[in-house]
């Protein structure tokens, strides 16, 4: 399990930044055959495992992970990039590889709402999901976030754009 | 709409809380109390068990919402404030005040009794049931669909004020920042937390930091805050709270004072024993319901069978449960209750608090042992878990529970500079805390028997090289 995520940031190009990125790459990767074993609940920004953060802390104290502190330049809001550590790491290959880069090509926003749309039409059921992701996630689909996120979801093959 | 006379009730956080007669807001406020959704959360304690700690920590969720009324009109007068000074473009918008006020109201009114504790259990029970991706409705479902519920008491009385329920469940579900109306409900200075920080440490006795209340609430402003991902390069901002930088210290105190309450009471490592015996109940019940259909020592009408039987959990079941019924069960069963129910309920009846192992505690700053005794004991109990052998992991940073409510972006505390720039508490150019922690673990096993806890002891021994 844990090896997966070493190899994850090495095919994401050497780093992943922040935890809602992380987070979010791997539920979607789930989708996709990864098996990463993490198990997702519905949290603030989307699906969230809370095994998949204990993990990751455990991998950053163990040194296989570094985290480098940053602050966002307008505001000095604070997030950790993950890079690897001291273990040995492969790349991921076949359709994984190219999902990892067209996520990480995208906003950590826009994979929070291609993550939401596909929890609320997989696992609440929700026939309605798009008034629904509106509803909660709001401003953050302005400004062609949402166009974003839908495109993102086709071009993985994963409902509930397909 | 308004009331004959003004009512008035006393506080510790408050004093004197008054809800005024000329005004509909408070007609609809008071009124409310007295609504049986309002009254359920008398026997609803705020901490659950902590009171196993604290003992004076027995004050209710009821007393909560009538502080976090009191706070959210403050709020309001706030945003009025900054409108009329100009230091907020717009203008005030009083029915959106309204539904805000109402909604801060009743955002608890959803918690099930025990609530951390039930909601563990219940998360538990799905998945033994429907397997691992089984999924549960939260509290915050239940206060949104508890306000939404047609021809209700509350329904009832919010349209007599002209608040659509609709809006208000809305807003008490949102979980991206709307609108400033919607800083009352979620953001850094939110009246609940105003409420809960200030009651928490008052009623459980702990002197952890001080809150400079008068002085913050004097200092906070509305500005547009980014509350997009901090990774992201592109801002999403909407209007929140922030604070002058003239708060900053006081800002500092505030968040350490939340941070003193969650490591010295929320995550107390008794209380959160005591909470893993009312989730065995939980859970014992359900299973005998999946087993035998019934549950030994209760009857099949109780509202706890009734809510735990399989696709029990619907609204109108929920809204029958509060901690007295809870504590009835716990009596009935340790007198009647199936052997290992019995046992578990004269162990919370006696206050025999499970053995604890807490792995940092036993590896003080040494990572590496605590990783080893994590795994060791996961391997060692992992077909006891949640029978007679209990894990416990929560995770702490300045802000509060990781992964929890206050993670939301909304919740950051942002002081705004003297030329209006906006700098996070906890960034250098603002901040003289030194951030030595990125955020504290707690890890605990709790072991009903003896001989489990010598198995873990032999196996921190044996990490140790004794």
């Amino acid at each position: 399990m844990t090896n997966k995520l070493h190899d994850l940031v090495t095919t994401a190009g050497g780093e992943i930044a922040g935890k809602v990125r992380f987070q979010k790459i791997v539920y979607l990767l789930n989708q996709l055959g990864f098996e990463s074993g993490f198990e997702f609940e519905y949290h603030h920004y989307g699906p969230y495992s809370e095994e998949l953060a204990e993990v990751l802390s455990d991998e950053v104290s163990m040194g296989h992970l570094k985290v480098v502190d940053k602050r966002r330049k307008t505001d000095g809001v604070p997030y950790v990039v993950y890079t690897v550590g001291d273990v040995e790491t492969k790349q991921i290959g076949g359709k994984l590889a190219a999902a990892i880069a067209a996520m990480q090509a995208a906003s950590a926003t826009v994979l929070e709402l291609a993550a939401t749309a596909h929890w609320l039409a997989v696992y609440e059921k929700k026939v309605d999901w798009e008034p629904e992701l509106r509803k909660r996630k709001g401003v953050k689909l302005e400004g062609g976030r949402d166009k974003q996120a839908f495109e993102l979801l086709k071009s993985l093959h994963l409902s509930p754009i397909i | 709409m308004t009331l004959t006379n003004p009512e008035r009730i006393r506080d510790p956080i408050h004093d004197l809380i008054v809800f005024r007669e000329d005004s509909r807001l408070d007609w609809a406020a008071w009124k409310l109390v007295n609504t049986f959704e309002l009254q359920r959360l008398r026997r609803i304690k705020q901490l659950g068990v902590t009171e196993y700690v604290f003992p004076s920590a027995t004050h209710t969720r009821f007393a909560h919402s009538i502080g976090v009324f009191n706070y959210a009109r403050k709020l309001i007068d706030i945003i009025d404030r900054e409108i009329t000074l100009k230091r907020v473009g717009g203008e005030f918008n009083r029915p959106r005040a309204r539904v805000a006020v109402l909604a801060a109201m009743l955002h608890d009114i959803g918690h099930g009794p025990f609530s951390h504790a039930f909601e563990e259990a219940r998360k538990s029970i799905a998945r033994q049931r429907d397997g691992k991706d089984a999924k549960i409705k939260k509290h915050e479902y239940f206060s949104a669909e508890l306000v939404r519920a047609k021809n209700s008491q509350i329904s009832e009385i919010l349209l007599q004020v002209d608040v659509d329920p609709n809006e208000v469940a809305d807003l008490i579900q949102a979980e991206t920042p709307i609108d400033m109306y919607h800083a009352i409900i979620s953001s850094s200075f939110d009246a609940d937390r105003l409420d809960y920080l200030q009651r928490d440490k008052y009623m459980t006795g702990v002197g952890a930091g001080s809150i400079d209340l008068a002085w913050l609430l004097d200092n906070v402003r509305v500005a547009e805050l980014d509350v997009s991902a901090a990774e992201d390069a592109t801002a999403v901002f909407r209007h929140s709270f922030c604070l002058n930088y003239k708060a900053r210290d006081a800002a500092e105190d505030f968040i350490l004072s939340r941070f003193r309450l969650y490591s010295n009471v929320y995550f107390h490592k008794t209380t959160r024993g005591m909470e893993q015996l009312i989730s065995a109940i939980f859970r014992g019940i359900a299973i005998e319901l999946d087993t035998n259909g019934k549950v030994v020592g209760l009857r099949d009408d109780h509202p706890l069978c009734v809510f735990f039987i399989k696709d029990g959990d619907t609204v109108e079941n929920y809204r029958q449960l509060d901690d007295e019924v809870v504590w009835g069960v716990i009596h009935e069963l340790s007198r009647n209750g199936s052997d290992y129910l019995k046992d578990i309920s004269r162990r919370i009846l006696e206050r025999k608090k499970p053995y604890c192992v807490d792995v940092q505690v036993t590896f003080p700053g040494d990572s590496e042992r605590q990783r080893k005794l994590k795994h060791n004991l996961n391997q060692k109990f992992k077909d006891q878990f949640d029978s007679t052998v209990f894990q416990d992991s929560a995770k702490l940073s300045l802000y509060g529970a990781i992964g929890g409510d206050d993670d939301r972006a909304q919740k950051r505390v942002m002081i705004m500079l003297k030329n209006k720039d906006l700098r996070e508490i906890t960034d250098p150019a603002v901040s003289s805390l030194t951030m030595t922690e990125r955020e504290r673990s707690f890890d605990r096993y709790y072991f009903l028997n003896e001989s489990d806890r010598k198995l873990a002891e032999d196996a921190i021994n044996e990490i140790r090289g004794r």
